[in-house]
């Protein structure tokens, strides 16, 4: 008799893990039999291109996660790096100014490890103080007004297109793949996820715990960064509220995913399935007129629905 | 006064210090600042953020966190304003309005509670409930300006003259009472200090910590209302970024994150200096988003002094001399 | 050379206040397994934790293979080949079995080689005699081959010392007997095995050297074919044991609990017990046995799936610590700094928080009254604190533990669940508390008292029950309570 309801628990365990996945799948199915537009490959194409620039970030932001912690600040970084991206290719060029803004976006998110890693700040708070911070200042920068550019190369790099397919995906796959790697095949990549897992027990193994956290958060703003300025080759501009949704829309990808915020588990390849479900989500929204404001409404809604699935189901293997 | 007495001080006060500092400056500078005119302006300015921030204060001392409340305070004026217009008793259109904080609130601790969450789960969960109560916020108006149609009367005088800083010393005497004087508070700071402890005293900490996000969104729908009385008017987002300007004052004033400790004196004192440093940035010509970095490094310098604080004591203290028997 | 593998000589260990080990001197031969034994609070970890890097001494030296040896943490003594498996295993669950083997130590320049890699985690256990696969996630295995892991572990580092801490105390009987042989391995392999157990049994069957703390101090030593077991015994518990516990001196009467086939899954299985008046009924078992969950249902920090309890002849519901507090239960839980006691809170605060409606004058806490409460428990419980409005941090830990109780007897609660009442306890305050608890049962209340002591539960219970794998698998009384009847329940 006991064994009977550990199945029933473990079957609700199941489902609970699952539960995105099987909405999802009967989502698509619902809108490919009452949408025409859903399923054409334009719109497909549109999907692929639309979520690539938010998961490019969403990628080192599960890292982060992996690693135990969390980042508000990314949001500020990608819109930041919109701005010093187009003013430095105004000013110098497009190579210099690639350089500049991964290097910045590096250095903020260094700022945000040093904090974390080193001053043992928790997480919220210090990447809530660098979110205001470098949002007001990519506010100064442009006396809060977008900004412009007609840097031709650029043009050239933002009109590639491949079957529909942009630059941006391009740039994704490599990020995706490298992260991948880094994080199956390197010993940092190891390091973090012990770190993530049992901070004591890595530390007592002669990891270095403090740079494990120190180095998440710089590759998480290098990658909000380029994120930035794949934003910018789309748009040609930069403006600093660009990407205010970003730490929540990667946060939740990264939950849907199946990495949990306790650390430890979960990969960046996951990732890519909550990155996907978000984007037909709120691709299907907008193609069944739903309005901004309520899109809004759901987005926050999913964030808070993955956070207690991700909870009980920790708690739930924990029994 | 010992050396040692002068150096704790200054540790512990640090960015008070360096704002009054700047206070100092300034009142010497600017001939029209440190006047009784100015300062009572700052205060009415401040008092809005200071209601909203006396609520957050129970929250991190609760060993919590909410990050709803700027949404609170957009979605409590637009919804009381609504209301007035639709020819709604005054009495009943503030009611209505609070009554969506406390919802809000009380959805928050119900969620939070249900998943035994610890400071970073309930930083996730109010950051999502943000997105939702601010997005409602903006259906009934399309996320347009709302001018409200009222006349004078009890709504009106909510935010005019010396009232909002009436509300907002008269509530922080209030919870600083509470907190201080009473069981409630007292279970606050064990719930805050370690939750396996409380519960293991017979606290109900799920109780507890519900009513602590539902005074928040309580307080954050006054703040809202007070702030609409104020201008007449609703503004679906005029609470946004508000939680940024809530926290600075918490933790400026010396409320550590790390919960069960802190007092709402201290948090009025955090929100009165930051207005009266934004007034002196103003009078010195500083624009805003120049002083929204000046904010957000502000949280940054006063929690890692906070904590760099804490391993200081922690050190002494192991050093210290051990009672046996 | 020595003929030693390891010499420790005058280790002496002092933390603030406290003598954990006062010159101590240990020789371990080469390709021996040598037992160390002695009752909880002995010496024996702080001893280990010397050894591993995780204390430094405050005077002696180490020799390994006759060499000084200076060790700075424990990845520092793992390489310089001293492993340790602690009961709590170093492992993280999320990652795999060859990945734990090899934490923190992927050698060589560029990707990681997982082929070499779980190739030889394969081979480390092959060579330890088991075969399973090395990809799997460690929070899947069971805890026997959780240990196998960590010795395989300590083999990668070519070990010459590996410490375990009782390693069998969560195994099952079947497991156990598939664990000797890898020590047998180990021993043929050349390698020193130092082994720390309660179990006697063990000891004579696969130990070859024994030597017994107390106190702090090493009491004797020799080789197993030597020793009886009287002798041991005698040695580990002194002969002060008559000095050391109180008598009884109160006397059971009319039941006031009245647990019913409490079962909460998977942890309890159909538990019924009954609790008399003015009784210590003490609960025994091994580690991980159910107890501390048992007390926490009781209590009402965890839910039961089913049964029922009675208190006083009534039917009650316990589904909260609010409900279990409201019917007259109190609980001194086994971790007082995680779960007890708020350690910076003040000596006052701890105490009043279980009844501040006792110490408010309206709605306001009076702190006159405050103090008073505090002052009359600093006085009756003789806690040694300069002031009641000391934090706790500074307590030494059996006046912390006096705080705990004292806040439970401020609230006056009829049935006392103690959890390792005298953990991490001097002497000196462990009497003093068992007095205080014939003091209690005197005066009519009841007490529920769990220890892995065995000489405090024979000493201070009234009746045994004897608790295994969530199921109470005996009730030991009058005569019948002695040690061997004990371990026997307690072990398959």
């Amino acid at each position: 008799m006991r064994k009977s309801t550990l199945d029933k628990k473990y079957i609700i365990t199941l489902l609970i893990e699952n539960a995105v996945t099987v909405f999802l799948v009967g989502f698509v199915i619902f809108m490919v039999f009452t949408k025409r537009s859903f399923s054409t490959w334009d719109n497909i194409v549109n999907i692929i291109n639309e979520s690539s620039i938010y998961g490019i970030a969403a990628c080192a932001m599960t890292v982060v996660v992996i690693s135990g912690e969390f980042d508000l600040s990314s949001s500020s970084i990608f819109g930041w790096s919109t701005v010093i991206f187009v003013i430095c290719i105004n000013a110098m060029g497009i190579v210099p100014a690639f350089f500049i803004t991964l290097v910045c976006g590096a250095a903020f998110g260094a700022l945000n490890g040093l904090l974390i890693a080193k001053v043992k700040m928790p997480a919220f708070v210090a990447t809530l103080g660098t979110m205001i911070a470098i949002k007001g200042l990519a506010y100064v920068m442009t006396k809060a007004q977008p900004i412009n550019t007609n840097n031709a190369t650029l043009k050239a790099i933002g009109s590639f297109n491949m079957g529909g397919i942009s630059i941006i995906p391009i740039v994704y796959l490599g990020v995706l793949v490298l992260f991948i790697w880094f994080m199956r095949y390197t010993k940092f990549g190891r390091d973090i996820y012990a770190t993530g897992g049992n901070y004591e027990v890595a530390r007592l193994s002669g990891i270095n715990v403090v740079f494990s956290k120190f180095i998440v958060f710089t590759m998480l703003g290098a990658a909000a960064a380029l994120a930035g300025m794949m934003y910018g080759v789309r748009i040609k501009a930069g403006w600093a509220p660009y990407g205010q949704d970003l730490a929540l829309y990667c946060i939740t990808a990264t939950i849907i995913g199946g990495t949990s915020l306790l650390g430890g588990t979960g990969s960046v390849g996951k990732t890519v399935i909550g990155v996907l479900v978000l984007a037909v989500l709120f691709n299907a929204l907008t193609l069944l007129g739903v309005s901004g404001s309520m899109q809004k409404f759901i987005r926050g809604l999913v964030l808070i629905t993955v956070i207690m699935l991700d909870a009980v189901v920790a708690k739930r293997q924990k029994e | 006064m010992n050396r040692t007495r002068v150096i704790d001080i200054i540790r512990s006060n640090g960015i008070l210090l360096v704002i009054l500092l700047l206070i100092i400056v300034t009142g010497i500078t600017e001939r029209n600042f440190l006047t009784v005119g100015n300062l009572l302006n700052v205060l009415r300015q401040v008092a809005v953020v200071g209601i909203v921030a006396c609520g957050m204060t129970y929250c991190i001392i609760g060993g919590a966190f909410d990050l709803s409340v700027g949404s609170v305070v957009s979605l409590a004026g637009v919804i009381t304003i609504l209301n007035i217009n639709a020819g709604t008793n005054e009495y009943v259109a503030v009611a209505y309005g609070l009554l969506a904080g406390v919802a809000t609130g009380v959805i928050n601790g119900t969620l939070i509670s249900l998943i035994n969450g610890r400071s970073s789960e309930a930083f996730i969960v109010t950051y999502g409930m943000q997105v939702v109560v601010a997005s409602i916020a903006l259906f009934p108006s399309n996320g347009l300006f709302i001018a409200g149609r009222v006349s004078d009367g009890f709504f009106k005088s909510l935010g005019q003259g010396f009232m909002p800083i009436v509300i907002f010393l008269g509530i922080a005497t209030i919870m600083q009472f509470v907190l201080m004087k009473t069981k409630y508070g007292r279970h606050m700071c064990f719930i805050g200090s370690n939750m396996d402890v409380a519960k293991m005293s017979g606290i109900n900490v799920k109780l507890n910590r519900i009513s602590y996000f539902a005074l928040s969104g309580l307080l954050a729908g006054i703040g809202g209302i007070v702030l609409c009385s104020r201008v007449t008017s609703s503004n679906p987002t005029a609470g946004l970024n508000y939680e940024m300007d809530v926290i600075a004052a918490v933790v400026v004033g010396g409320t550590p994150m790390s919960g069960g400790k802190g007092s709402v004196y201290r948090t009025v004192v955090g929100a009165v200096i930051i207005g009266i440093m934004s007034n002196a940035l103003n009078i010195l010509g500083i624009t805003a988003y120049h002083q929204q970095i000046v904010k957000g490094l502000l949280i940054i310098a006063a929690v890692a002094m906070d904590i760099l604080n804490k391993q200081i004591s922690l050190r002494e203290m192991t050093h210290a001399k051990v009672y046996v028997g | 050379m020595s003929a030693y593998v390891l010499e420790m000589k005058g280790i002496t260990k002092t933390f603030p206040g406290v003598v954990a080990l006062d010159d101590v001197t240990l020789s371990v031969e080469k390709g021996t397994v040598h037992a160390l034994i002695g009752e909880n609070g002995a010496g024996k970890s702080t001893l280990m934790k010397i050894l591993n890097g995780v204390y430094t001494a405050t005077k002696g030296e180490l020799f390994l293979e006759g060499q000084p040896l200076h060790l700075q943490g424990v990845r520092d003594a793992q390489e310089k080949g001293i492993s340790t498996i602690f009961q709590e295993f170093n492992l993280i669950n999320a990652l795999s079995v060859a990945e734990n083997i090899f934490l923190g130590r992927f050698e060589g320049k560029g990707q990681i080689k997982w082929n070499r890699i779980n190739r030889k985690a394969r081979e480390l256990l092959e060579k330890l005699g088991f075969n399973f696969d090395v990809s799997k996630p460690v929070g899947k295995l069971s805890t026997a081959e959780k240990q196998l892991v960590e010795i395989a572990k300590a083999l990668s580092y070519d070990a010459k010392i590996i410490v375990m801490d009782e390693p069998t105390s969560s195994l099952t009987k079947k497991e156990i007997e598939l664990f000797f042989p890898i020590i047998e391995k180990l021993r043929k392999g050349g390698i020193t095995v130092i082994y720390i157990s309660h179990k006697l049994d063990e000891i004579f069957h696969i130990c070859d050297r024994v030597s017994i703390m107390r106190d702090g101090k090493l009491v004797g030593e020799s080789l197993v074919s030597e020793i009886t077991r009287e002798r041991i015994i005698e040695l580990m518990v002194g002969r002060s044991m008559e000095m050391e516990y109180p008598a009884r001196t109160a006397s059971p009467g009319e039941p006031v609990l009245e647990v019913k086939n409490l079962t909460r899954e998977p942890l309890l299985h159909d538990i019924s017990f009954t609790l008399h008046k003015g009784e210590i009924l003490g609960i025994a078992g091994l580690v991980g046995a159910g107890r501390t969950e048992l007390a926490e249902t009781i209590f009402g920090a965890a839910v039961a799936d089913s049964g029922s309890i009675e208190i006083n002849g009534k039917a009650v519901s316990i589904r909260s610590t609010m409900d279990g507090k409201a019917n007259s239960i109190g609980m001194v839980t086994e971790d007082r700094k995680e779960t007890g006691l708020v350690l910076d809170m003040s000596v006052t605060r701890n105490i009043t928080v279980t009844k501040l409606d006792e110490v408010t004058t309206g709605i306001v806490l009076s702190k006159q009254k405050e103090g008073e409460v505090a002052s009359e428990y600093v006085q009756k419980l003789n806690i040694k604190t300069p002031s009641i409005n000391q934090t706790l941090y500074n307590l030494s830990g059996g006046n912390q533990q006096k705080v705990v109780l004292s806040k439970w007897l401020f609230s006056n609660v009829e049935i006392l669940i103690l959890d390792e009442p005298t953990r991490g306890i001097d002497v000196g305050a462990k009497y003093e508390i068992y007095c205080l608890m014939n003091e209690l049962t005197e005066q009519g209340k009841s007490i529920i008292m769990i220890s892995s002591e065995l000489p405090e539960v024979l000493s201070m219970s009234d009746r045994i029950l004897v608790m295994h794998k969530g199921m109470i698998k005996g009730e030991l009384t009058g005569a019948k309570m002695t040690a061997d009847n004990v371990m026997q329940l307690a072990i398959d």
